[in-house]
């Protein structure tokens, strides 16, 4: 028994030799495989798909949110894919980037320029190459910067969409709303604003109200901020506008980008404050709730940082157990009527995950009253 | 008579002017991509060439731009040149095609650039391979039948192509060719004439070696890569004053 033993031992002994001679044709060298820390690999289409490859502790919380829905079964929509492209899609570099390996969000200026073309009247303005109609050119600091964000064109997109199902093409009240939509894009990337006229008063109540948004928001983009409070204000108190919601959370979004980045003033902050509790403490304005919260956030992003640091990413997995799909909406739903304390922390985790010019994770949760 | 002779000389003086453009002063500092002050620069030290924006080339691809994303502060009266450097994207594979559809793009990027930047002086700076000569030298003509007359057309040039005549930078629409001599310490001056009017140096350049062409020349660009400060820029311009 013993004499076997040793024979098979033996054998095998050989055999293993043997198997490493046959082997050992050509060296092997020991091969790094780098990862990265914070994130999966690039692109990251393939992990918002599904693939989640090796899942690294480190990686910052939004992933853990796209992980646990796969894991327990849920998984994503299209709409949800889309929406998590678009959140990593700054991410990639901006609208100008050239690195073609995480392009992975909706490029959503080259949507509205192709649905633009195909409209004959009136004609497409021209764009400019160099900043394709996003960037502004600061002559004092020499910087371009981001000044028409995707979502603009998204929504631009949806609303064009809208009308035009509505008023059908030709008609005058989709050429008026088109027209005037064209002038506020021009003041993207121009050196002086481009303001559309007021609509004319035999035109529809929802183009007149689309209008006075339009007028609006084309002072935004041209920086004129006491034009662009006073008119979000008003449209804000029309609670007959499809645009009244949106603007109550504009006026808290201008205040903010009124503020000087470095040690603004407390009064700033307190009215930013006072504007954005109203929202918040009003659960008619849930659906802005979020996108507001994000909004304060930032505006004390220090101390944020300082809140979010006490939390354990423990606590973060097993509050996101609660989050479900809600089929075809394309928004991520929080399935609880009554948060507790712990879920609008973890809205407030989501929402610092996210970059801080980017709106759709807290767009994603903000269907949850809070 | 000399009444309309003077007038006559002053018009071919003025249309000379505007044909040569607003030449740069005789010191530049070149400044790229990162934040910079150079609010304390007075004009008769030195004038700014800043980089305005990146153009990458990948394969067929359309030309991406990237305009500039960092900060430049300087006097309003600081003499101040447009820079627009082409390159192809080094994150890719596909070397880039150099079709006459990409030269248009890239052609019309830089117009656009200049429009919007309100500049009257413009430097174009490609390390061009072999290859894409052909290329640079059409997209230089077509940039130059784009600008409004008056505005200073300069180019950046390897030191290999101001080897003696003919070359091919021969002929070219250009203003202003700055060979950027950052690891030479040869003093011999370039064979090619058209290359000894300007020069682009490195700070790190060694004392002993500014000497001979870098002396020669009208015209001198300096580059930094860390940047510039107070400091360091009175440091490079008490050296070149020397």
């Amino acid at each position: 028994m013993r004499r076997s033993l040793a024979s098979i031992a033996f054998a095998f002994v050989v055999s293993s030799g043997a198997l490493w001679i046959a082997n050992a044709c050509a060296p092997q060298f020991v091969v790094a495989v780098f990862s990265f820390k914070k994130h999966p690999d690039l692109p990251r289409t393939e992990f918002i798909d599904g693939k989640l490859g090796v899942l690294q502790p480190t990686f910052a919380r939004s992933y853990w949110v796209i992980a646990y829905r796969y894991l327990t079964g849920v998984g994503l929509t299209a709409g949800e894919r889309e929406q998590a492209r678009d959140y990593y899609g700054d991410r990639a570099g901006g609208p100008s980037s050239r690195s073609q390996d995480d392009l992975s969000g909706t490029d959503w200026f080259a949507k509205w320029r192709a649905a633009r073309e195909r409209i004959q009247r009136p004609p497409a303005p021209k764009v400019s190459p160099t900043t394709k109609g996003q960037l502004l050119y600061n002559p004092q600091s020499h910087v371009f910067a981001l000044n028409c964000a995707p979502d603009a064109f998204r929504n631009a997109l949806r609303t064009l969409e809208e009308r035009r199902a509505r008023f059908g093409e030709p008609s005058p009240a989709f050429e008026s709303w088109v027209s005037a939509q064209d002038i506020v894009f021009a003041s993207c990337d121009a050196e002086k604003p481009s303001i559309p006229p007021d609509a004319p008063a035999h035109a529809p109540l929802l183009i007149r109200q689309d209008r006075a948004y339009q007028i609006a928001a084309a002072n935004f983009y041209a920086g004129q901020n006491e034009a662009v409070l006073a008119g979000f204000r008003h449209i804000a108190e029309d609670p007959a506008s499809p645009w009244s919601l949106i603007s109550r959370y504009l006026v808290a979004r201008t205040m903010l980008r009124m503020m000087p980045e470095k040690d603004p003033p407390a009064a700033m902050v307190s009215d930013l404050k006072t504007a954005a509790d109203v929202i918040l403490k009003d659960v008619r304005f849930q659906p802005i709730q979020g996108m507001t919260l994000n909004l304060v956030w930032r505006a004390e992003f220090a101390s944020a940082i300082r809140i979010i640091s006490a939390r354990s990413p423990a606590f973060f997995r097993a509050a996101t157990r609660k989050t479900v799909c809600a089929k075809n909406s394309g928004v991520i739903r929080i399935s609880m009527t009554t948060p507790s304390a712990r879920m609008i922390r973890t809205i407030r985790l989501i929402s610092w995950t996210r970059r801080s010019h980017r709106l759709r994770w807290t767009n994603l949760v903000s269907e949850t009253p809070i | 008579m000399s009444a309309i002779r003077l007038i006559l000389v002053l018009l071919a003086y003025v249309s000379l002017a505007c044909a040569s453009g607003n030449p740069p002063p005789s010191r530049m500092l070149w400044v790229w991509e990162s934040d910079t002050d150079l609010r304390f620069l007075k004009p008769a030290e030195a004038g700014v060439a800043w980089l305005g924006m990146t153009i990458y080339f990948d394969g067929t691809r359309p030309p991406v731009p990237e305009p500039r994303a960092s900060s430049l502060l300087v006097s309003a009266d600081l003499y101040q040149m447009l820079v627009v450097r082409l390159q192809p994207d080094l994150s890719s594979s596909r070397k880039p095609a150099w079709r006459t559809e990409q030269r248009k793009a890239a052609a019309a990027m830089i117009l656009d650039l200049v429009r919007i930047t309100r500049s009257r002086a413009l430097q174009i700076d490609f390390d061009a391979p072999q290859s894409a000569r052909p290329f640079y030298r059409e997209l230089l003509g077509d940039v130059r039948r784009g600008l409004e007359p008056g505005v200073f057309l300069s180019m950046t040039a390897l030191i290999s192509w101001c080897s003696a005549p003919p070359t091919w930078l021969d002929g070219l629409a250009v203003d202003e060719i700055v060979p950027m001599d950052f690891d030479t310490t040869s003093a011999a001056p370039y064979a090619d004439p058209a290359c000894r009017q300007s020069i682009g140096l490195q700070r790190q350049w060694k004392d002993s070696s500014f000497s001979g062409r870098q002396r020669a020349a009208d015209r001198i660009y300096l580059f930094n890569y860390g940047g510039w400060s107070s400091s360091t820029v009175e440091q490079v311009l008490g050296a070149v004053r020397q």
